[in-house]
């Protein structure tokens, strides 16, 4: 079978995977109510009913201590530090539960064997973003336009429709660098892990290994330090481990994502405090929150970094532990790109019709 | 295609669905918290329709009432009962979260007939939206013996509890009726009967989540209250 028939029909077989697990919610993406989105991801924690239960009670808890404190605020500014660990604290534990992009950041820092600082950065800068997009949000669509809350919740629909697309358009990337660029071209694929391309000139290519005959520091972004020097008379080029630039277009792919999908407790939040008249301590409070949710998902984002180095590193080396790198590289690929898909379904109400 | 391309893919693809199969896109973060008030109408021994009265956190309710009534930020009553029009129909799908499961089965429910919304001020000054609604049973279910009422919301977007005080009152011919109110049991993995959940909606287990922390209401009526309606008609057709 032709390799456009074979990946013709992996796509199909997601998309109806996707579409199978859509028709088992029978509950419309809205929610009940016309306002505030319901927060959607995997939530694969409810396998763990007591732990599950005492998180979504102490969310309960949480939003009541929120809405009293932003309160307390109007009467005090000196509330405005309770208010601020409050939601420091609220942020941890609610990207604990689904949504947050917590499942497409990991696999992506998985399949695309991230460095722990480069993994914990993208976790800051997503969650921030996430935090910023919500205050961009209510200021614009709520001070600005006095956009009902209907029309906001509609407004985010379309956004996390945006976000879902992105995801899917990353998954579509990764699959193809990880799959039909392997497939197809080993050496490029050799050449990409080393990632030096443009620092490669004239390299002769045997069997999948290949020597280069010259380095151009000039034309590439490597520089002379990258070169490791053994001493042994030959010039190395470094590890994938020591190359490890931050790919900042799929990093974009995965912050933007996370952007257009602002938290509804976060707008709900800013929103109160507006009608409160405190809405800069609802900004502070946003802030907050979104820098526990960077650390929930920094946590994860170290956590797949280090699975991820395990089979690079010293292990990496060896045959047998290379081949269980491609399968983590591809599967995880494929869970971006399926997850997107799903997502993309769920919103567009494909089963349901 | 290399095998361990296949197996990473095959990989892949499980562990998503799994996780997916498991756990469904899971949205048990409530984002409202809302006050139950019940009432159920008996009339000639026939549990005829279930009154509620919710009312919704403060937070939720600036959330709602947002962009509405220009100046000051309150909704007028045109808007307010746009604002319910449109609440009810949005229950619609999800049978209004009211479950009552009798010996016959689950009850059916119309849509409400009569249905307002309206804002009350808190201690704080604070505003709180609150929304009635009567639905009526499609057909009326014998009132004698035992029904159980669940008051909730299976995605968990609402966080429904059934007030202390009011939470529930038997209106009508229900006189001799009693009630009693049952927290939600401590969760463990022999508790998720899938059978139980299912029964009350259609959702597959594990996405029924607001079920589980749901407090029921278990109704006792003495099984004469059906037969009083029966003698009330004997009598009728004596005469």
């Amino acid at each position: 079978m032709s390799v456009i028939a074979r990946l013709t029909r992996y796509v199909r077989a997601s998309i109806a995977l996707a579409a199978t697990c859509v028709a088992s919610q029978a509950a419309s993406p809205y929610g009940p109510f016309g306002a505030g989105l319901p927060d959607d991801g995997y939530g694969p924690l409810s396998q763990f009913p007591t732990l599950f239960r005492w998180m979504i009670e102490a969310q309960a808890w949480f939003d009541q201590r929120l809405e009293t404190a932003v309160r307390a605020v109007r009467h005090d500014p000196a509330a405005a530090w309770p208010l601020v660990a409050l939601s420091f604290l609220y942020g941890v534990l609610h990207a604990i539960g689904p949504g947050h992009g917590k499942a497409v950041l990991s696999s992506y820092v998985l399949a695309d064997r991230q460095t722990l600082r480069n993994g914990l950065l993208l976790a800051f800068v997503a969650a921030l973003a996430q935090a910023l997009g919500a205050i961009c949000l209510v200021a614009v669509a709520n001070l600005l336009l006095h956009m009902t809350s209907v029309a906001l919740t509609t407004l985010t629909y379309r956004f996390e429709i945006g976000s879902d697309a992105l995801i899917v358009g990353l998954g579509l990337w990764m699959v193809r660098e990880k799959v039909w660029i392997r497939r197809f071209d080993r050496t490029r694929a050799v050449m990409r892990d080393a990632s030096l391309q443009g620092a490669l000139v004239g390299a002769t290519v045997q069997s999948g290994r290949f020597r280069a005959s010259a380095v151009d520091f000039e034309s590439s972004s490597a520089a002379e330090g990258d070169l490791v020097d053994c001493e042994c008379g030959e010039l190395h080029l470094p590890s994938a481990a020591q190359a490890s630039a931050l790919d900042w277009r799929k990093a974009w792919g995965i912050v933007g994502a996370t952007a257009l999908r602002p938290c509804t407790g976060a707008l709900i939040v800013l929103v109160f405090a507006r009608v409160e008249g405190v809405f800069l301590m609802g900004v502070a409070a946003v802030l907050a929150m979104g820098l526990g949710v960077a650390l929930t998902v920094g946590a994860l984002a170290v956590f797949a970094a280090s699975m991820g180095r395990l089979t690079t590193g010293g292990l990496g080396s060896r045959p047998r532990l290379a081949q269980l790198k491609t399968i983590v590289e591809v599967a995880f690929s494929f869970a971006i790109l399926f997850a997107g898909l799903a997502m993309l379904a769920l919103h567009l109400d494909l089963a349901s019709g | 295609m290399s095998a361990a391309l296949r197996l990473g893919i095959r990989a892949g693809a499980f562990g998503l669905a799994a996780a997916l199969a498991s756990g469904g896109v899971a949205r048990a973060h409530p984002h409202v918290l809302v006050t139950v008030r019940s009432a159920i109408e008996i009339q000639q021994g026939a549990i005829v329709a279930i009154a509620e009265d919710w009312t919704f956190d403060a937070m939720y309710t600036a959330f709602v009432a947002t962009g509405f009534g220009a100046q000051s930020m309150t909704p007028s009553p045109q808007e307010l009962d746009s604002l319910a029009k449109q609440n009810i129909e949005g229950l619609k799908d999800y049978g209004y979260f009211t479950f009552l499961k009798s010996e016959g089965g689950l009850a059916k429910l119309d849509p409400p007939r009569v249905y307002s919304a309206q804002l009350t001020k808190t201690n704080e000054g604070d505003d709180e939206l609150g929304l009635h609604f009567e639905t009526p049973l499609a057909p009326p279910v014998a009132a004698g013996g035992r029904h159980d009422l669940m008051i909730y919301d299976p995605s968990y977007y609402a966080a429904m509890s059934i007030d202390a005080v009011d939470g529930i009152r038997i209106v009508g011919d229900g006189g001799r009726c009693s009630t009693t109110r049952i927290d939600p049991a401590p969760l463990s993995d022999s508790e998720r009967q899938s059978l139980t959940e299912s029964f009350f909606s259609n959702l597959p287990p594990g996405a029924d989540f607001g079920q589980k922390m749901a407090q029921t209401i278990e109704i006792d009526c003495p099984a004469a209250l059906n037969g009083a309606s029966q003698s009330d008609q004997t009598l009728k057709r004596g005469r």
